[in-house]
């Protein structure tokens, strides 16, 4: 790499962004519209908070109330008693059954003009009920202090700066997590869609740089702009909470060094953000279809950095290792004066570990000539079956589209038809009609080759034997995170209710439910149908990538994604090793088993299971290290043919 | 009319043919459940882990035995006694102190805490939850022994009802209420801003307007056909992303039968009567913005901060205690959101309806009109060159 090329390019990138409209409307804009937007805002809330506090509440009373009260009610300015109960905000209905004054308040919960009325009647009532209570005391000699001898008093003991660093704890943190990934994402669209839509991607490769330094460039420019931007909108937003919100305690309580510390965090993040988006940015020929796909990134973005603004939430150990979470929970801690150093240095690793896994994703794509210059063929699906032609594994893009469609109908099915079917049924359905039948059908519809689509090959015993390690290996692998995880997470309540359903069943039931049925369908449908056609086109490493997430995603179950994920690798190594999908379906049906039939008291450590892990990688991998031979007839078969 | 919808057909078949303008569309039927059910399993984690931590709080030597008890037999909370000259800030890892104080009148409790950190906080909630019984239990007894417990409880009672009938299915409706017409408003003028570039400044770019110019076809047929197609595509993103969050609606309505909102046929109905103004005016304003821009990109960046705009007005009805009056229901969009809503709570009223839809077509119409007179002008569209 020529550093000076790099930075001539950088310097090359930022003039072109500097004279792109867009790239300057999307750095002022927020800085011209945010206090245009907060004073609205503020505006509009103290008008609609006035008049709804001067607004009228209009009540109608049924029954005659003692006289004190109506009196004290009557008077009341901001209640007006109708006569009839039509278009009312309440309703008070008063009857006295035998020395017994029965208050009925009926209100509309869900408005605020209901709410007020009741907030405006109800303190006059509850004053009456206390006097009266008060009467009944007195005749016995007792009183209201005698009743409650007990007093206790809340002493807050936080002090204005923890307070205010507190309320702003839990949206400043989400705010500077989102701008700092989102920025990046106008940038890059820039840096890449528009040079692939007006065609001069082809002549920068013409002059003698070399990719590396060009997309080397591109992230740079791409961060610095993201943080220029961040930083000027987090300007405008410090400079109206200070002076229009009167929060001067928050300052404080971020020095120069917390500061320091939270943008060294931020940088990890901020490259995340760039990495994915320009890797992203790549996959589109035009800002329409760049548009399409920054949706999805924008919402992966979003929810990890909504969910660490969950308020009572706060750094730990495991949420330390989760990107995006991690740094919204730091920086809310620092708000709190609470940084703790070693999960700040956690943090800090973790983002950059991530950053890492981004940037290789960026490489990746760049170094991809296909997803650089030429679209697939795109979908071959048809209205018509005449109108496709026959081929021997699907085009990727129809299996993208397929498995989008079979994760929508799963989830449909199981949500809307749970009600109607009893579980296992439901489960049935699932897998037989939306996991095997489907794909197969599909397979049918494109022309693709069964046997070819669908791996129906036999494996050779070596492929086997190797499968099996590899399995174990991916198991052990799952037990450690279950156990490093097991102290912070509950079983999901889901989980809970199938195992009580479970319970009433045979075990022969239950492996044909839980083991077989999953094992064979859900492998034709992730390592055949999906996995086969997409390593024929896009290669076997992501082909295995991409059908693990998609296999973990299909489980809808936060607390196993990552042991799916791993168990989904497992399946694609050896299926895309075997060319068959018949160990992957041995393996499944081995693991499904393997949790049901385990007894529950089982110990589990780290102490068996980290080396049954490094054996069995070991064994594994190394007799896949060597080709493994499709499986052959024998002579002494051709023989008896 | 048939030139007009000759056009809309032309515009609606190459914005539909285009894979990518479809997937945008579509992507929320496939994201949004995934990321619901995540979103819902990691939150329950979350939930379960916080109410599970353990307080743990130090208790004044002296604090009567009865009410110490309490605190002792509750599982997540564990008691140390210190002796009281002991101050808060010198206790390590604990929650929240408790010190107590013998009173002519009584028994004087103070809890020290911290609000600002979660343990503490909801260690006072404990204490404080406890404290309330002991309190009850006390009084209770009292008044037994004074054989007036009946009257006493009885002299005056005070309760609440919804007037609809069920309290939490009414705050549920409200909520869907805001949220749900929300969304629907937002991607509907998100799927008018992908596409209203591309069918006027995308023209531009590819240099189609002069072709379109020779046909014998008024401007003014050229601009409603577009228009109407963006329209249509707006409508379209609104309702997908209806349907993307039906699960979850449906999820919600079958655990709560009562709820008293039906997700029914007219309150669909309602909800497209009420988007369609929106999406005319919003197409309106993104195409006119797109004639005037030279490129595709300088249109989407004019358009992104009206965009903005836009989506700030529709934040409007969030502003708590926010309700439809005369002010509110006079600005555009919001107007039809907090219209929305009352549909949610199940009441229509026709007056504001009408009222609301006249105002947003008003401006909708003034929209038109500008984008209209930007169109006819070949200097606007051609950039000078006339």
């Amino acid at each position: 790499m020529n550093y000076r090329t790099i930075i001539s390019i950088i310097k090359k990138e930022t003039l072109t962004l500097l004279r792109n409209k867009k790239v300057l409307i999307g750095i002022l804009a927020p800085v011209l519209l945010l206090p245009v937007l907060f004073f609205g805002y503020m505006a509009i809330s103290d008008i609609t908070s006035d008049e709804s506090e001067n607004a009228i509440s209009q009540i109608f009373i049924e029954g005659e109330l003692p006289v004190a009260l109506h009196e004290e009610i009557w008077q009341d300015g901001r209640i007006d008693i109708l006569k009839e109960d039509k278009d009312v905000d309440l309703i008070l209905r008063y009857s006295l059954n035998d020395k017994s004054h029965q208050f009925i308040v009926e209100y509309d919960f869900g408005r605020n003009s209901g709410i007020m009325a009741r907030d405006r009647i109800l303190p006059a009532i509850e004053n009456y009920q206390k006097e009266q209570q008060s009467r009944i005391l007195e005749k016995q000699g007792l009183d209201f202090e005698k009743l409650y001898p007990a007093k206790l008093t809340m002493e807050d003991i936080a002090s204005q700066k923890e307070l205010s660093g507190y309320s702003m704890g839990n949206i400043v943190p989400l705010l500077i997590t989102l701008f700092s990934l989102m920025y990046v994402l106008t940038f890059a669209v820039e840096l890449t869609t528009a040079e692939k839509e007006t065609g001069t991607l082809e002549t920068i490769f013409s002059i003698p740089i070399k990719k590396v330094e060009l997309i080397v460039a591109k992230l740079f420019a791409c961060v610095m702009f993201g943080v220029v931007s961040m930083l000027l909108t987090l300007g405008v937003l410090w400079f109206m909470l200070t002076n229009v919100m009167d929060t001067n305690g928050m300052l404080v309580s971020v020095d120069l060094t917390t500061f320091m510390a939270l943008f060294i965090n931020l940088i990890p993040l901020i490259f995340i953000g760039a990495a994915l988006s320009i890797g992203v940015g790549m996959f589109a020929s035009s800002y329409k279809e760049s548009n399409a796909y920054m949706t999805p990134l924008i919402f992966i973005f979003m929810i990890p950095a909504y969910i660490g603004s969950t308020p009572g939430l706060e750094l730990n150990t495991v949420y330390s290792l989760i990107p995006i979470v991690n740094t919204t929970l730091l920086i809310k801690s620092v708000f709190m004066n609470q940084l703790n150093l070693s999960l700040f240095g956690v943090t800090l690793v973790t983002n950059i570990l991530f950053s890492i896994i981004s940037l290789v994703f960026m490489f990746k794509v760049f170094g991809t000539e296909k997803i650089l210059f030429s679209n697939g063929k795109g979908f071959s699906f048809r209205i018509k079956r005449t109108a496709i032609e026959k081929t021997t594994f699907m085009e990727a893009e129809d299996v993208f589209l397929s498995l989008a469609v079979v994760t929508v109908l799963f989830i449909y099915s199981s949500i809307m038809l749970a009600n109607h079917m009893s579980m296992f049924t439901n489960l049935l359905f699932n897998q037989y009609f939306i996991f095997a039948a489907l794909p197969i059908a599909i397979i049918w519809y494109l022309k693709a080759s069964p046997k070819e689509s669908l791996g129906l090959n036999i494996p050779s015993a070596r492929g086997v034997f190797g499968a099996v390690w590899i399995w174990i290996s991916a198991l052990s692998l799952a037990m450690i995170y279950q156990l490093s995880i097991l102290p912070f997470v509950d079983q999901v309540p889901s989980l809970l209710e199938l195992e009580q359903q479970l319970e009433l069943l045979s075990p022969l039931a239950k492996f044909f439910i839980i083991a077989l049925t999953p094992g064979v369908c859900e492998e034709i449908l992730f390592r055949g149908f999906a996995l086969r056609s997409l390593e024929n086109r896009i290669g076997s490493k992501w082909a295995v990538i991409i059908t693990a997430i998609a296999f973990a995603i299909i489980h809808l179950d936060f607390v196993r994604l990552v042991p799916t994920l791993l168990l989904g690798l497992a399946f694609g190594y050896v299926t895309v090793k075997t060319k068959s999908i018949y160990p992957a379906i041995l393996l499944h049906v081995l693991n499904n088993s393997f949790a049901l039939f385990t007894p529950e008291n089982l110990s589990i450590s780290y102490e068996v299971f980290v080396p049954i892990f490094a054996i069995s990688l070991i064994i594994g991998l190394s007799i896949y290290k060597e080709k493994i031979p499709r499986f052959k007839k024998t002579n002494l078969h051709k023989k008896i043919e | 009319m048939k030139k007009i919808n000759l056009i809309l057909k032309k515009e609606l078949r190459t914005t539909l043919r285009d894979k990518k303008t479809l997937i945008t569309i579509l992507i929320p039927i496939l994201i949004y459940p995934i990321l619901l059910i995540f979103y819902m399993g990691f939150s329950q984690v979350v939930q379960s882990d916080l109410t599970k931590n353990e307080s743990l709080l130090a208790v004044d030597n002296n604090v009567p035995h009865d009410f110490l008890v309490r605190l002792e037999d509750d599982p997540i909370i564990r008691v140390s006694t210190v002796s009281p000259n002991v101050d808060y800030q010198s206790l390590e890892d604990i929650n929240a102190r408790i010190s107590f104080k013998s009173v002519k009148s009584g028994e004087m409790y103070t809890v020290h805490y911290n609000s600002t950190l979660e343990p503490s906080q909801q260690s006072a909630n404990r204490i404080e939850e406890h404290f309330r019984d002991y309190e009850e239990t006390i009084k209770s007894t009292q008044l037994k022994e004074a054989n007036i417990d009946y009257e006493f409880e009885n002299v005056v009672t005070i309760q609440e009802e919804e007037i609809s009938g069920d309290m939490m299915s009414r705050v549920i409706a409200m909520a869907l209420g805001l949220i749900f017409p929300l969304l629907i408003v937002l991607y509907g003028i998100i799927g008018t801003y992908t596409i209203s570039s591309d069918l006027s400044a995308g023209e531009k770019d590819r240099e189609t307007l002069e072709t379109i110019f020779s046909v014998p076809i008024k401007r003014f047929e050229v601009i409603i056909g577009k228009l109407l197609a963006c329209v249509i595509v707006g409508l379209l993103s609104g309702m997908i992303n209806i349907l993307a969050l039906f699960p979850l609606a449906y999820a919600i309505t079958t655990n709560i039968p009562e709820l008293s909102i039906s997700i029914s046929f007219p309150l669909f109905l309602y909800l497209f009567l009420m988007l369609i103004p929106i999406m005319i005016l919003t197409s309106a304003v993104f195409i006119g913005i797109g004639f005037i821009s030279k490129t595709y990109q300088e249109s989407q960046s004019y358009g992104s901060v009206l965009f903005i705009g836009f989506i700030a007005l529709c934040y409007i009805p969030l502003v708590p205690n926010l309700e439809a009056s005369s002010l509110t229901l006079s600005i555009p969009i919001t107007n039809a959101l907090l219209l929305m809503k009352e549909a949610f709570l199940g009441s229509y009223s026709l007056i504001d309806t009408i009222k609301v839809l006249g105002i947003n077509l008003a401006v909708s119409g003034i929209g038109i009109y500008v984008m209209n007179k930007l169109f006819q002008s070949d200097w606007v569209v051609f950039g000078g060159k006339s």
